[in-house]
């Protein structure tokens, strides 16, 4: 049976029709997309826009089956729909760039679809375009896998939960602190050598460094500690002309350097040694004697500490060579061994000096690369699942009509070793949206619509007073950039009141929120209501801004004891997480991409939360002081 | 290599070799069918390379427009370049005179015509050794696959996602016993107390308090905490509170889980495999039963896990227990020899015994009717009747759809294809075809059935 017959006899012959007009987005072209990609061009859809920001890799070419050799370096989204078009009969529309860059994509491009299908391999991506589902009230997929196991989430909002009404598991951060003083776990090590020492000695760019910046989780409040950490990534910058100048006869002077001297300063700080093991600095002699040992070649053993001296002189010689080459900036790649072999010794040194575990560069390949073993059969079983939920959501499938999102289930694929009673595939029903959640249920969401003109002319203070008036705000609210948490104006900060919003730097794209600081007699809060700025053409609207109708609700803030024990389950679950077989926990599909997302950083404040915050910052502090436990961020 | 870096993490290189040198036939209507084009570029992927594609003898022509997404020649030819992949084909009237011998997997897919099937089952059990068979189809609205085996199927490791780690605390052997005594706690300082890894601490504690009638985790703090205040504080000491319940029960659990497995195969004592992996399996399930009958205790695994404690002290533990797994492995290789396997791969001996807490197996069904149970409607209306009471409203409905499916006559040029269910379908039968060449991961034993409209499921042992 023909492809259009086939399709007709599931849907229906009206529905056929009607789908063949949707449009649907699927968000990445990896693994998952490029599955997608298929089934939504053999089931149908009218058109398809796919967008990704990568090109081709090598390791991509197991699991990704529209990619060879050839395409290597080429952008995936353009190179996927090229591989499919000889089979589809849909309008493949393929964009190269961020999805989260408002300016290629702008809120009303989003708004063209019917429904949005994830396949992302980051949290910062999956969480931008849950938010984006949530503005438009549109219906988005969200999945993912790793090795055997995969999920789907359909997401409706005001329906079912959002991506972010459950706890994510994300990859740690660290307190600098931690990572820069007071090492205790392998994976301690393997972010200094990775994060730190690697981006010092060899980046251009060293901004990302688990660095300096103020405004850092320091972990620590010690001035000492945090003076004597700011010191020693001014001393590197010595050991990066070493490095730039292919000075390979002082390569021991790095390693004495960051092996002998600055343990030797660390030790000077005796607050950091009262309750912990000292450290134990390689000696001068030991370097001197161990640099011209012999090299194992084994990726799989566990390499003496003489080896891994030598092997760290020999490897940095070789990146040495590269440098100059790469005009300066050589990028950390768990698929490119000298970087590996770098950072590998490097953490073995480190741990050898703190009494921490050594791993062979095979396992510190898979903690560095944060590599979750993707595969193929899990992506296409997830992309299929999410097809066709897809048509469930959108009510195409003849029976099991869905009234309420709640009809339908998400999904996750068991993993192999449990399969025996288990059922293969458990479908739980989709839960309500989560009333703590505070991207869907927190706080109310509107797009406002303005001119560029807009922008210019009307000041933060007019902004408010509109606000105010078209939702019922009191007197007292406060406004906050979101993308990056800065203040605009509150009760003892108006400073910014009569800048326009432009110079308040709020452009097509910024996402606002405006807080109800006040409360009324009853101790009722007007939700905050977080605001997409949709810069559209003068002709678009009627005057220079347009505030969407919405009806924003009025709230009772949570009593503080509610909140603290809700907090003290979450936080025992970490030390669980630690037993996990891998030692980490990492929810994404791709290799390591930083994540930038500082995953609190989102969130916005509402009236009750403040004094939270700082007491969570508190809690897990305690916990890494005195437990030595590290909190799943 | 590397672009296997990601697969090798879940199967490791034993894994991968079996699948390099296993060989897939598929049993198919027509070459150009979604499903198989779907599994096929799965297994490509993976690494298998050998394919026998048996397929109808009537002549397909190519269907216009169908699903075909994947250039059944060149592309598949050129997807995985690491591997030189070779397709035979040959029609159904060849199934009578093939030898399956080097078969690891028969697939057959979207394929349930009367005369083959007959023909396979003939062949099936005319043959004393056959590969398990997999039947996987898409028949609107269903999805299902069905394993049918003829011999047992072992699986070296099920690679359980949280473990426990095997270290018999409660049950010391000398070395230990003599680096415990060697440690007196009261003479260390709470630095050096901080340490001592946890298997050190319990045991110590085990011994210390015997006389003590309380579970070790109620009286470790009485135990341990005169010798360090700060004791709660330190990461070792924390391990140890964390582990200290399943000290007593760990050693005693895995004992009787082999020892029921190993009842189990008591039925099964021949000579004659179809894999020879699973006769190799045989023959360390029997060494395995003599070194139990001896030592009373399965041999030790040689992984020994991270934990918080000194390099020293934790290097030292650490080629204690190496030490004793590398000797338990050399015993298990001595009765392997004495039962007649002087030759036999030491690798595999040493896979065995670091995953003794995590094997297990598949057995046969014993009474099977002479067609896969999935097709055959006696089979699924024994099994409802049986279960009538038992199996949930969705199974049922699940079943007797699977069931009016069977009893349907069944013509493939009305076969509805679902794509997404087919792609769905095409990564699961991958998957279990992985699990079984690879005797990896527990497959599903051995019926599953997905109605793609309901977004019910169901997996059920016919
Ligand atoms: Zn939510």
């Amino acid at each position: 049976m023909g492809r259009e017959s086939s399709i007709t006899r599931i849907v229906g012959p009206e529905n056929y029709a009607k789908l063949q007009q949707f449009k649907c987005l699927i968000v990445g072209a990896g693994g998952i997309g490029s599955e997608l990609l298929k089934d939504c061009i053999l089931m149908g859809f009218g058109e398809i826009h796919i967008v990704d920001l990568d090109t081709i890799d090598l390791s991509n070419l197991n699991r990704q089956f529209l990619f060879r050799q050839k395409d290597i370096k080429q952008p995936k989204s353009t190179t996927a729909v090229k591989a499919v078009q000889h089979f589809s009969n849909s309008k493949l529309v393929p964009y190269q760039g961020n999805v989260m860059d408002t300016n290629q994509f702008p809120l009303h491009w989003f708004d063209q679809f019917d429904i949005f299908l994830n396949g992302l391999d980051n949290l910062a991506a999956r969480r931008y375009v849950n938010k984006i589902s949530q503005f438009l009230k549109k219906p988005l997929i969200e999945s993912g896998t790793s090795g055997f196991d995969g999920y789907i989430q359909p997401i409706l909002p005001g329906n079912t939960e959002c991506f972010d009404c459950t706890k994510k598991e994300t990859p740690k951060t660290f307190p600098v602190c931690t990572i820069r003083s007071t090492p205790s776990q392998p994976i301690h090590c393997i972010v200094w050598a990775k994060n730190f020492l690697f981006n010092q000695l060899f980046t251009s760019d060293q901004s990302s460094t688990t660095g300096d910046s103020d405004g850092n989780d320091w972990g620590t409040d010690d001035k000492e500690e945090i003076e004597r950490i700011k010191q020693e990534t001014n001393e590197l910058h010595d050991l990066q002309q070493i490095v730039h100048h292919q000075d390979k006869v002082h390569i021991t002077d790095i390693l004495k350097k960051l092996f002998v001297k600055d343990i030797e300063k660390l030790l000077q700080l005796d607050n950091l040694w009262k309750s912990r093991a000292k450290p134990t600095p390689l000696t001068d002699d030991l370097i001197d004697s161990a640099k011209d040992g012999h090299d194992s070649t084994d990726l799989n053993a566990i390499w003496s500490l003489e080896e891994q001296i030598s092997q760290f002189i020999n490897v940095t010689e070789k990146l040495m060579d590269r440098i100059v080459e790469e005009d300066y900036n050589i990028e950390f790649d768990k698929d490119d061994q000298d970087t590996l072999v770098f950072v590998a010794t490097a953490a073995n040194i480190r741990s050898h000096i703190f009494g921490i575990p050594i791993k062979t560069v095979f396992d510190i390949k898979q903690i560095a690369g944060n590599i979750i073993p993707a595969i193929a059969t899990t992506n296409a079983i997830v992309a299929g699942l999410s097809t066709l939920t897809a048509l469930r959501l959108l009510n195409f499938l003849p029976y099991a009509k869905t009234n309420s999102g709640l009809d339908v289930n998400m999904a996750f694929t068991a993993r192999a070793s449990n399969l025996s009673k288990d059922r293969y595939l458990s479908n739980p029903k989709l839960a309500p949206p989560n009333c703590n959640c505070a991207v869907c249920a927190k706080v109310a969401r509107g797009v406002v619509k303005i001119t560029e003109k807009g922008l210019e002319k009307l000041t933060l203070s007019q902004l408010i007073d509109l606000l105010k008036k078209k939702y019922n705000y009191p007197s007292e609210t406060s406004l906050i950039d979101t993308s990056d948490q800065r203040l605009l104006v509150d009760f003892d900060f108006e400073d910014l009141l009569d800048r326009t919003l432009s110079q308040a730097k709020l452009h097509d794209g910024s996402v606002i929120l405006f807080s109800d600081e006040e409360g009324d007699e009853s101790e009722m809060y007007r939700k905050p209501l977080e605001i997409y700025l949709d810069v559209v053409e003068e002709s678009a609207i009627n005057s220079e801004i347009e505030l969407p109708a919405l009806e924003i609700p009025l709230f009772t803030p949570p009593k503080q004891e509610e909140e603290d024990e809700g907090k003290e389950t979450s936080t025992e679950e970490s030390p669980e997480k630690e037993e996990d077989k891998n030692g980490i926990v990492i929810l994404d599909e791709d290799e390591g991409k930083d994540e930038k997302d500082g995953t609190t950083t989102k969130r916005p404040r509402s009236p009750d939360q403040t004094e939270n915050d700082s007491k969570r910052a508190k809690t897990s502090k305690n916990h890494n002081d005195e437990n030595g436990v590290i909190e799943l961020d | 290599m590397d672009r296997f870096d990601r697969q090798l993490r879940l199967w490791g290189g034993f894994g991968h070799e079996l699948l390099t040198n296993g060989q897939i036939c598929f049993i198919v209507e027509r070459r150009d069918d979604p499903l198989l084009l779907e599994v096929q570029r799965h297994l490509l992927l993976a690494g298998i390379s050998s394919y026998l594609v048996l397929h109808s003898d009537k002549q397909h022509t190519p269907a216009k427009d169908a699903f075909a997404f994947i250039d059944e020649n060149q592309e598949l030819q050129a997807l995985n370049p690491e591997i030189k992949p070779q397709w035979n084909f040959l029609p159904w009237s060849r199934i009578q005179t093939q030898s399956f011998k080097d078969i690891s997997v028969i697939v057959l897919i979207n394929c349930r015509d009367a005369h083959m099937l007959q023909e396979l089952s003939i062949r099936r059990e005319h043959s004393i050794n056959f590969p398990p068979v997999l039947v996987a189809a898409v028949n609107y609205p269903l999805a299902y696959m069905y394993l049918w085996l003829k011999e047992i199927h072992f699986v070296v490791t099920t690679n359980p996602e949280y473990v426990v780690p095997d270290l018999r605390i409660n049950e010391p052997w000398d070395e230990v016993l003599q680096y415990t005594e060697s440690l007196d706690f009261g003479k260390l300082r709470e630095e050096e107390l901080a340490e001592i890894p946890y298997p050190l601490i319990l045991s110590s504690a085990l011994r210390a308090t015997s006389q003590d009638e309380r579970p070790l985790h109620q009286k470790l703090d009485d135990f341990y905490l005169k010798y360090s205040q700060q004791a709660l504080n330190d990461s070792n000491y924390r391990q140890a509170k964390r582990y200290a319940r399943q000290v007593s029960r760990s050693s005693e659990l895995g004992r009787q889980r082999v020892k029921q497995l190993l009842n189990r195969l008591q039925i099964y004592q021949r000579s004659n495999w179809h894999d020879s992996f699973n006769g190799k399996f045989m023959t360390l399930c029997q060494a395995l039963g003599q070194f139990l009958d001896q030592y009373h205790q399965l041999p030790l695994p040689s992984e020994f896990p991270d934990m918080e404690a000194g390099t020293q002290i934790y290097n030292d533990l650490k080629m204690i227990y190496q030490k004793k797994a590398r000797e338990d492995c050399e015993t298990m290789e001595a009765i392997v020899a004495r039962l007649g396997f002087p030759d036999f791969p030491r690798m595999l001996v040493k896979k065995f015994c670091d995953n003794i807490n995590y094997w297990t197996l598949l057995e046969p069904i014993v009474n099977e009717s002479s067609v896969p149970g999935i097709y055959s409607s006696t089979e699924l209306t024994r099994y409802l009747n049986e279960q009538e009471v038992t199996i949930s409203t969705h199974e049922k409905k699940l079943l007797e759809n699977l069931l009016s499916l069977a009893e349907d006559s069944y013509d493939s040029h009305t076969l509805v294809s679902s794509f997404p269910a087919t792609a769905f379908l095409g990564g699961a039968v991958a998957q279990e075809v992985v699990k079984l060449v690879t005797h990896q991961y527990v497959p599903i034993d051995n019926t599953f059935v997905y109605d793609l409209i309901s977004d019910e499921s169901s997996t059920i042992k016919l």
